[in-house]
């Protein structure tokens, strides 16, 4: 089972710990950035050898578009606008990762194990909360959204019924052996689509920083996710590891502004917030 | 079998991720922010595969656009990233 894929693949894990571990400290933190960079460079030349696909001009293609796209926006992008365009990319990745499960869903779900079904789906519904919600953060911090938490009549209750339905039709796909499961995938993407939306929307122009380090955990966890379904090691690996430093990252956050992950999530202001808590 | 060990490194990377950074000055919660942010583009690895294995032209489609938005992720976040940190040290 721990072949040679396996072990380059914890080496390339390390170095992303070590590049993240780097990335916390001001001397080394530009160091840090690239040996993530050169991580992640190696594991997609890794990933293409392995399996033996780095031959195929489509794929060559799109990481030519994506990589010009993705250097020219960062080259342009102005340093106040930085957080809208982190919470963008991040969205962006999301994105990936819901397609890849849908994609896998469409190919191959009559042949998935339990297993396979359960967390590709599961990869669909966190890659797309990802998506919009990300996105709708770039938008409020980018003011095109009004930064004041806009929150519906009942809007806890839509949220968690969106999210109950999600969950009911994740579990179905996953047990059952159903024959329009691109219908039901795609049903179970526009509600996750939705309940990121509503996730997002609710939260205050100020908190946005920390949501969105939050949905940077999410996105690490849908590639993890991802990884399960295709039997990635890698991807689970680094997946894994940027969902729980997101998430330590978010709590170290809302340390430093004073603020619980309660309140900001349910979109209560900032000074309502020192008032209730005192963290 | 293959899947107990999948769950058994999500599980270690998880805690190892968990323990890697401790204590972060506020200047550099947004570089590291971004720079996970970019590390997160590795569902480039799964789109980069699912794509090559897919059979429909609508599946190959949905990949194609999967590897372009993973890869605008990882470039786009590591020169975003790198921009930031040479402005703390000018």
């Amino acid at each position: 089972m721990i072949g040679t894929y396996e072990i380059v693949s914890i080496v390339l894990s390390i170095l992303v710990l070590v590049g993240i571990k780097l990335m916390s400290s001001p001397k080394t933190a530009v160091q840090g950035n690239r040996i993530g960079a050169m991580a992640m460079l190696a594991a997609v030349i890794v990933v293409l050898a392995y399996n033996g696909i780095i031959d195929v001009p489509l794929l060559w293609f799109a990481i030519f578009v994506g990589g010009v796209t993705g250097y020219i926006m960062a080259m342009r992008v102005k340093m106040i606008q930085m957080p809208q365009m982190v919470a963008l990319l991040n969205g962006l990745g999301g994105g990936a990762s819901a397609l890849v499960a849908l994609v896998e869903i469409f190919e191959r779900y009559k042949q998935m194990t339990l297993f396979g079904r359960l967390t590709g789906q599961l990869a669909l519904a966190v890659g797309a909360v990802t998506f919009s919600g990300s996105l709708i953060a770039a938008a409020k911090l980018d003011r095109r959204i009004s930064q004041r938490p806009i929150i519906l009549k009942n809007h806890g209750l839509i949220s968690n019924a969106v999210l109950l339905i999600i969950i009911l039709l994740i579990i179905t796909a996953s047990v059952a052996n159903i024959s329009g499961i691109g219908f039901i995938a795609i049903i179970t993407a526009f509600l996750a689509l939705a309940y990121g939306v509503l996730f997002a929307i609710r939260v205050g122009g100020a908190d946005m920083p920390i949501t969105i380090s939050l949905l940077n955990s999410f996105s690490g966890l849908a590639g993890a996710i991802c990884g399960f379904t295709i039997e990635d090691p890698l991807l689970v690996a680094v997946g894994a590891i940027v969902g729980a430093s997101g998430l330590i990252l978010t709590q170290i956050m809302c340390g430093a502004m004073n603020r619980s992950l309660v309140d900001i999530l349910s979109g209560s202001q900032l000074n309502s917030g020192i008032n209730k808590k005192e963290t | 079998m293959k899947e107990m060990f999948l769950i058994i490194i999500f599980i270690v990377a998880s805690l190892l991720g968990y323990r890697v950074i401790k204590e972060v000055p506020s200047l550099l919660h947004t570089p590291l922010m971004s720079g996970t942010n970019a590390i997160s583009g590795v569902t480039i690895l799964g789109s980069l595969v699912s794509t090559a294995y897919a059979v429909s032209s609508g599946s190959k489609f949905l990949g194609f656009i999967a590897v372009v938005l993973a890869t605008v992720n990882l470039v786009g976040g590591f020169v975003v990233t790198d921009r930031m940190l040479k402005m703390f040290k000018s």
